[in-house]
């Protein structure tokens, strides 16, 4: 594991007591790309939707390479660290999609950060907010559901995504949960940008 | 159809004509993702229960990859495996393979095609000594070594040798480490043989679901293809970085089929392979160039802290006399660089001599834009590193190598570089200057052996 997750530029690793005494890095990358790294001046995101991160999430989604979400986790445990919260919940996958996906990308990374989460929502279509114009994304109307079981009554819940594009898909979710009786429904994404 | 279908249900093998001529046109010697197949999946289904196409996991039980033998797998958790599954991290980048991926070959009746002579539409002729070479490989039907010097026209060898094969009803492969390569010999062969299609492969580039019996790829693309060659080429074999030579030769005997042969051609072959393709007869090589004139021999030139020099935004004296020469004369020039990250402090501060002269480097994507306009005279030189060693041919060209001691510049490399000037008739030679803050064995071997190749 001696190259750059995004690049593969081969990287010599400097041995550090830090590095001796703690757990190895799951991933490294280069100064090249890490250069390339934009973050979002929004509070809900972590990273700006640049040239750069279109490939990182190309990368991860459609060549289909885990070792990617080593990288969002890393991210996503420092972002959540300063939110307060009762409950967080993924953006789910429609369950085809995810087989034939084999792994559901926002709860992979969740998993990899050891943070704790609940799925409470299902997803009912299998079309994809990612393939669809801007204002095709903003005519669908509500295409989650809850899971029959989950009560959100009272709780202060926090929604997990990995692209944030017009803001439809978020707003579809909080919509459902403010109607279940939530508290007050946070948003936090990898990425972030404009259409 | 009804017929078709009770013909499935029965334990034999069906007919041999019932099989779809479009989808053995393309899987023959290919090995394919089965979810990306350019198909309809019931066309795909009938084929693997008529035993045409085998469907097999994408990683072996000995966890290798299935495509390109690497064992350096990623685990993960799979919903489609409901549990532990694993990739191929090697050739993720050809699309990814999994332990739960479905890949696909075909084993049905393999495919004839008949081509009438004359194929070859190349209107050149060969000199003496390139037909001699082109006899040598022909006749002897085993794996052979051409040793050509930089400019001797290897390609043109090629020419017969693969008109030979395609009479014999073969299938040929023409494979070179570099893109930049095989899009300049895609062109050249396809004028060389207009009756059939020559199909190239690099990354990035389209798949063709024609059958082709001439394709000239990569190294990597080639993983593609499985015992599908009766001859493969390896261009430039010497290009290779060391710790990829092990692949590349994994990846040509896996294309390959086993009745096949491989044909390596280079200017700068190893000792090793050297002797052991003379010891077993099946070695040609040509010490002079297409020309009969002899190959240039590089001078070297002290430029004394080039380094820090450019880093406080001088150019060189020495480099800087020569660069106004070459611009004043209008002869295009090359100057080789040890790095990227010197090569770009120089640009600015060169431009301002001619500001038309570019950079190009291995991840630029206007490479092949720039070596054209060089080659149009649209622009006046060219700053770059090792990427255009070798492969490029250019009318009149002077060449600098700033840095010729650094550890990038072996002798192989520094004679691929020389080779660079003086390829054509009416211009065989030209400037060859090694600049250097040292010299090195390396480039005192190189001007050793292109002194011994022009005495012979």
């Amino acid at each position: 594991m001696n190259n750059c997750l995004f690049c593969g530029e081969y990287l010599v690793i400097e041995v550090t007591w830090a590095t001796f005494l703690w757990r190895a890095p799951s991933f490294i990358i280069c100064s090249n790309c890490e250069e390339q790294l934009v973050y979002s001046k929004s509070p809900d995101a972590i990273y700006f939707h640049n040239e750069f991160m279109n490939d990182v999430i190309h990368q991860y989604k459609f060549q289909q390479d885990l070792r990617v979400a080593h990288f969002f986790a890393a991210s996503i445990r420092k972002a959540i660290k300063k939110r307060k919260y009762d409950v967080v919940i993924p953006i789910p996958m429609h369950p085809k999609k995810e087989i034939e996906r084999t792994f559901a990308h926002v709860e992979t990374v969740l998993k990899f950060a050891n943070i704790p989460f609940q799925t409470v929502l299902q997803k009912d279509t299998e079309e994809q907010q990612s393939k669809k114009s801007k204002k095709e994304r903003e005519q669908v109307a509500q295409f989650f559901s809850l899971i029959s079981g989950a009560s959100m009554r009272g709780k202060k819940i926090i929604l997990i995504d990995d692209v944030m594009t017009t803001g439809k898909t978020m707003s579809l979710a909080r919509q459902l949960l403010m109607d279940a009786g939530a508290e007050k429904v946070e948003i936090l994404t990898f990425i972030s940008g404009q259409m | 159809m009804l017929k078709l279908q009770r013909r499935l249900l029965l334990p034999q093998k069906v007919s041999p004509h019932l099989f779809d001529h479009k989808l053995q046109a393309f899987l023959v010697g290919r090995i394919w993702i089965a979810e990306k197949m350019p198909f309809h999946p019931d066309t795909i289904t009938y084929h693997i229960h008529a035993h045409f196409i085998e469907q097999f996991q994408g990683i072996t039980e000995k966890n290798s990859c299935r495509r390109c033998g690497s064992q350096n797998l990623q685990k993960f958790d799979c919903s489609q495996c409901k549990g532990s599954c694993s990739y191929c991290l090697d050739c993720i980048i050809m699309g990814r393979i999994s332990r739960c991926t479905k890949l696909l070959r075909w084993v049905g009746p393999p495919i004839h095609i008949q081509l009438k002579s004359p194929i070859m539409t190349w209107q050149g002729t060969l000199t003496p000594s390139q037909k001699m070479v082109a006899d040598e490989a022909v006749r002897h039907e085993k794996d052979h070594l051409i040793h050509a010097v930089t400019g001797a026209g290897k390609t043109e060898i090629l020419f017969p040798i693969s008109e030979d094969a395609l009479l014999k009803n073969q299938r040929i492969c023409v494979t070179t480490p570099r893109t930049d390569v095989v899009l300049e010999l895609s062109p050249r062969f396809q004028k060389a043989f207009e009756k059939i299609q020559v199909q190239s492969y690099y990354g990035g580039s389209e798949f063709y679901k024609e059958y082709s019996p001439l394709i000239i790829a990569t190294t990597h693309q080639l993983l593609r293809f499985e015992a599908a060659f009766d001859v493969i080429i390896v261009d430039e074999a010497d290009a290779f970085p060391y710790t990829f030579d092990e692949k590349l030769r994994q990846a040509v005997k896996k294309a390959k089929k086993a009745s096949g042969r491989t044909i390596l051609v280079t200017a700068t072959p190893t000792k090793l392979e050297r002797t052991r393709f003379s010891q077993r007869k099946c070695y040609s090589f040509i010490a002079r160039r297409f020309h009969g004139k002899d190959l240039p021999v590089p001078k070297f030139d002290s430029l004394w802290q080039y380094d820090r020099q450019f880093n406080q935004g001088i150019i060189p004296r020495k480099l800087r006399n020569w660069l106004i020469k070459c611009v004043s004369e209008n002869k295009p020039f090359l100057v080789f660089f040890p790095s990227v990250k010197l090569m770009m402090v120089a640009l600015p501060l060169i431009q301002k001599i001619e500001h038309s002269i570019l950079a190009v480097h291995a991840s630029d994507p206007n490479r092949k834009e720039s070596v054209q306009a060089l080659r149009d005279g649209k622009v006046c030189g060219l700053l770059t590193t090792t990427i255009l060693e070798r492969g490029i041919t250019i009318f009149n060209l002077q060449v600098a190598v700033v840095g010729a001691e650094n550890r990038i510049f072996d002798h192989a490399a520094l004679i691929q570089i020389s080779g660079r000037v003086g390829r054509s008739k009416d211009a065989p030679s030209g400037d060859l200057i090694f600049f250097h803050d040292g010299l090195t064995r390396q480039m005192d071997f190189a001007v050793s052996e292109i002194k011994r190749l022009n005495r012979l």
